[in-house]
């Protein structure tokens, strides 16, 4: 049975918050953070995430306290392979002594993962989120199994993950879009010079996490090239982590002379919290679906998401108002099936010339072929985007969808395909069997 | 004076007959000092063996180091005297049950010690030993229960004096506690792609089963076609190249079987295609490894390139291959001769057919190395039947007419019964240059096997041959001029030859089976892992085990009970039991902790 959601401003003192992904989920971690403390007002939000990104959590503004997840740590425990059992227990135990506010009396997890589950059971009294009716129950809530779906296929999901994460939680998605607020950093002397010209800043994210998701720099040459031919003041820093150095020094090689002194070269060498005081001050940032971009969108810059493989604009676009993404189109034959997860968009177009108009402030009337641009929008029901050329949005569907996995006693999966635009029989049939393979949810104590 | 005194009397307390016998020592061993800081330091000629500025601070950080892989099953045993301020800061952090033992090999040093450290308020609670290594391996192994483990901490400037008496006392106590395992392991053993280690890698796999250990065999003789099919190319770097590429995948497809097996140890024979990178993958991931080096180093020395990857160097030679290795970086060697297989390497009865094919009066079976190839002419038209077996004899001259199928190569069967076939069967060991190798000290398989068929050897001299068989088990060879002479006699002696093969086999069935290496083996490698292959040999991950000392986790207790079919419990048995508690199981935090810590070790797929 789902754990009783605490009424919203009764005094609990500390709440948890498990986030062990990546950057990316880390950074769109914030809105649900913004959402947790406007319903829990009175109460302090300690948030616990991979070790390597603490100094980026740190910044984040409704924050408490920052506690790392000490990964290569557990990683080593479980490796040792000697000891007595008890032993190794004590020494798994000294890790979480790290957390002297623990147990909390509440947890949100975000994570599907069996660490995140256990984290939060060993951590808390009760749990929220994923992992909410136990660490061995493999029958997740109706908004765990909606995210289990969605990703399975893809259809015209209209929630954004950092919504369904809110609904995962038992809240409504932000009232606003938080902004993680600039921190003042060193940075190196080169990139203060960037960060200070009165230019029109944009910063390019070259890598991405998922190798699929990667723009070739072939297009990024002509991307910048064509920018700094159109805009005298404009000026680019190339991102990228340490392992993307070598793709950013062949980025910056294969430009012309007249590139020179106006494309600066930041791969490798900053930090978090000096990728922060970049991008806070860039008027746009432009790359894949990944971390940097969300960082970026989550700084204040616009966001010119370019989302190709696996990568969808209503689940994960930059998160806020104004960001522009160009979405490349499933292939037909996804359209038609039931499993899409394997599917893969891969371009031959780029849209280069109608992203650089967009990024000086002129409008684009018919996307490339094989693209599609969405514009981000945000209201009460979080995150949605809008079709620039068709006007089309899934805005409506968002109300239905929560009331389905939010509002009522008993989730009705049929009316859920239908609402995601899910027109296979088949499979609606299985989602409902597998509905009825699972106990039943009682909902009627949520708190949104 | 008033100190040793003082020591005397609380030694006497407990152990009258040490306290008598270091009294009347005269120590003056140690040239005693005052350190820096006001504290006694010693030294032994030029070499300091505690410092000369804090030593009381020096021993605490070594102390500190040692004790945190202490488990509370340990019994602890300290290398090393001094002026014991090691001992001393060592005992402060023990725990109470916790037993530790100090041999003792010089009582004059330890009077040293005595006279300037006071024992009060530490030195009671210590066990002094004091005797040959035998007696003190004894007087231990006495007062240990089967539960615990030996964890021998190392004070390495004091325990360096004493090299040889330490090392004679770890090796009683190996063999005495090779007797007591029990555990059973899970051993991947990586072989060679082809060579002479690869019977032997059949023979180590069949060893380890029979002790009971689980074992998986990586054989990379399955390749052995394609790696041969690389000399198609013209270019010889070429074909090097190549064979070097697809070694570098044997090794990753090595890593792909650990990965999945989880084995407690990977043991590689001579020649298995693991590289240094490879090697230090395993290492990173917390795998032990060992390597039995079944070859002479002298005339392979493709160690030098992997001495440092591997946690255990076995090898078949002593003094010069040991520092020869640890130059290379080798962390531990130890000698480990080579043995015979009594099931394969057994008297046989031989059909007429088989008598008239294998029969001779004197034989050999091996490759054409120089020295045979010098020696073995002088022993045509003498009018024996003489035979040789094996390949490599390109070119044999006037040994043609005695070379059999034309140089096959020779399997381990046909070999077997060659063997038992022939009336003297000679045992040169190879050397590439005329004569027998003066420094030749490794002892070869055929050595063994010969033994254990029950067959007669004419061998040539080994310096470690004495310390393997005794006299009159085998006749020794000094000299290749001898050889004729010996034989002869030898021919015309049948009773004394077969008296002296059956000694050899009676001694090779008690002392020098493969099972008896593993043995051996294994228990060195528990020795110094003895929270982890020590603990596994003593059996002290059975169920039964865990749950005689789960006092501290009671919390355990009936997951030890659900696990009580298996033969031993690890981490992931009991997250299973765990699982199978079902979805609406209250679970416990240390229930918890355990899924925690599988969760992260199932994750090896980083390994390859």
């Amino acid at each position: 049975m789902k754990n009783t959601l605490p009424t919203a401003g009764t005094n609990v003192p500390r709440v948890l918050v498990l986030q062990f992904a990546r950057l990316g989920d880390l950074v769109q971690t914030l809105p649900v953070l913004t959402a947790l403390k406007a319903y829990h007002s009175n109460v302090e939000i300690d948030l616990l995430c991979p070790e390597p990104l603490v100094p980026l959590a740190m910044m984040f503004p409704c924050v408490a306290q920052v506690l790392p997840w000490p990964a290569e740590a557990w990683h080593a425990l479980a490796r040792a392979r000697d000891g007595e059992i008890s032993k190794v227990l004590g020494r798994a135990e000294r890790l979480l002594t790290r957390y002297p506010d623990a147990p909390y009396s509440v947890a949100y997890n975000l994570n599907n993962h069996p660490r995140a589950v256990l984290a939060a059971h060993l951590l808390s009294e009760r749990v929220y989120g994923v992992g909410s009716r136990g660490p061995l129950v493999d029958d997740p809530d109706p908004w765990m199994r909606y995210l289990h779906y969605i990703a399975r296929k893809r259809g015209q999901n209209p929630i954004h993950l950092i919504d369904a994460w809110c609904g995962l939680c038992g809240v409504a998605p932000p009232g606003h879009v938080p902004r993680i607020p600039e921190v003042p950093v060193a940075l190196p002397r080169d990139l203060r010079q960037f960060t200070t010209s009165d230019a029109l800043r944009v910063a390019l994210i070259i890598g991405a996490g998922d190798a699929n998701r990667r723009i070739p720099l072939a297009v990024w040459k002509v991307w910048i090239t064509t920018l700094l031919a159109r805009n005298e003041h404009a000026r680019v820093v190339v991102l990228g982590s340490r392992g993307e150095r070598a793709l950013g020094v062949s980025l910056l090689d294969g430009l012309s002379s007249d590139c020179l002194g106006r494309v600066w070269d930041a791969c490798g060498r900053i930090g978090l919290a000096e990728l922060v005081a970049v991008l806070s001050r860039c008027h746009w940032v432009v790359g894949a679906d990944t971390g940097p971009l969300h960082v970026g969108a989550a700084c204040g810059a616009r966001a010119m998401g370019w989302y190709v493989s696996r990568a969808r604009v209503h689940e994960t676009g930059p998160y806020g108002v104004g960001h522009w993404i160009w979405q490349a189109e499933p292939i037909e034959a996804c359209e038609r099936s039931d499993r899409c997860d394997s599917v893969e968009t891969r371009p031959d177009t780029w849209p280069i010339a109608e992203s650089v108009d967009l990024v000086l402030g002129q409008t684009c009337s018919v996307p490339p072929s094989g693209w599609s641009l969405w514009e981000s929008r945000h209201d009460e029901w979080g995150a949605w985007y809008e079709n620039s050329v068709t006007g089309e949005t899934f805005r409506d569907r968002r109300r239905d969808i929560w009331a389905h996995l939010n509002g009522v006693s008993e989730v009705d999966w049929r009316s859920m395909h239908q609402l995601i635009g899910d027109r296979d029989p088949a499979a609606a049939r299985n989602m409902h069997r597998d509905e009825h393979s699972h106990s039943r949810i009682s909902y009627s104590q949520v708190g949104v | 004076m008033t100190v040793f005194r003082d020591n005397l009397r609380i030694l006497g307390k407990t152990n009258p007959r040490i306290a008598q016998a270091v009294e009347a020592s005269k120590g003056g061993w140690l040239t005693i000092e005052q350190a820096k800081n006001g504290t006694p330091t010693a030294r032994l000629g030029d070499r300091w063996i505690h410092s000369a500025y804090d030593p009381q601070q020096e021993a605490s950080c070594w102390a500190d180091q040692q004790r945190e892989a202490i488990q509370s099953s340990d019994t602890i045993l300290v290398w090393g005297i001094g002026l014991l301020h090691h001992v001393k800061a060592f005992n402060r952090g023990l725990p109470e049950h916790v037993r530790c033992f100090v041999p003792v090999p010089s009582l004059d040093e330890w009077r040293d010690a005595l006279s300037a450290i006071p024992l009060e308020g530490w030195g009671e609670r210590i066990h002094w030993c004091h005797g040959s290594p035998e007696d003190v391996a004894k007087h231990i192994l006495d007062r240990m229960s089967p539960s615990q483990s030996l964890h021998i901490v190392r004070y390495e400037p004091a325990a360096v004096l004493h090299r040889e008496f330490y090392a004679t006392l770890e090796d009683e106590l190996r063999t005495a506690l090779a007797r007591q395992q029990s555990g059973r392991l899970n051993i991947v053993v990586v072989g060679p792609i082809y060579g002479g280690s690869l019977p032997v890698a059949h023979y180590t796999v069949r060893a380890l089963k029979a002790l009971g250990h689980q074992v998986q065999w990586i054989d990379h003789s399955l390749y052995e076609r394609g790696y041969h099919s690389l000399d198609v190319f013209r270019d010889p770097a070429l074909s090097l190249a190549m064979k070097s590429r697809l070694t570098d995948t044997l090794g990753v497809i090595t890593l792909a079987h650990v990965a999945e097996q989880k084995p407690d140890l990977v043991l590689a024979l001579a020649q298995a295609p693991l590289s240094l990178p490879v090697l230090e993958q395993l290492h990173r991931k917390k795998f032990l490894t060992a390597m039995w080096f079944v070859e002479n180093f002298r005339i392979r020395t493709y160690w030098q390139q992997v001495a440092a990857g591997y946690d255990f160097w076995f090898v078949m030679q002593q003094g010069p291959c040991f520092e020869a290795l640890a130059r290379a970086g080798a962390r531990h060697v130890k000698y480990l001769p080579l043995a015979a297989d009594p099931t394969i390497h057994r008297p046989l009865v031989l059909s007429d057919e088989e008598l008239k094919e294998f029969g001779a009066d004197v034989a050999f079976v091996g490759a054409g190395y120089t020295n045979r190839r010098m020696i073995f002419p002088r022993l045509l038209n003498r009018g024996w039947r003489f035979k040789i077996w094996g390949n490599e004899w390109d070119d044999p001259a006037d040994l043609k007419a005695v070379i059999q199928r034309q140089g096959a190569r020779i399997d381990t069967e046909t070999c077997v019964k060659i063997f038992n076939a022939t009336s003297v069967n000679l045992n040169i060991h190879s050397y590439v240059q005329e004569g027998f190798d003066p420094e030749g000290d490794g002892v070869n398989p055929r050595t063994f096997e010969l033994a254990a068929c029950g067959a007669f050897q004419l061998v040539d001299h080994r310096i470690l041959l004495p310390e393997l068989f005794e006299d009159g088990m085998l006749a020794q060879l000094r000299r290749p001029d001898d050889l004729v002479k010996e034989i002869n006699r030898y021919l015309h002696e049948p009773e004394l030859r077969q008296t002296m093969a059956a000694q050899a086999r009676a001694h090779v069935l008690a002392h020098h089976t493969y099972e008896h290496r593993m043995k051996t083996m294994l228990t060195e490698i528990g020795l110094h892992t003895p929270d982890r292959i020590g603990e596994i040999l003593r059996g002290g991950r059975s169920p039964q085990a865990l749950m005689a000392k789960s006092a501290v986790t009671p919390e355990l207790q009936p997951l030890f009970q659900a696990c009580s079919g298996l033969p031993r419990v690890e981490l992931e048995d009991l997250a299973e039991a765990i699982k199978r508690k079902g979805p609406t199981a209250q679970l416990s935090r240390e229930e918890l902790l355990i899924l925690m810590m599988d969760a992260y070790r199932q994750e090896t797929r980083d390994l390859v």
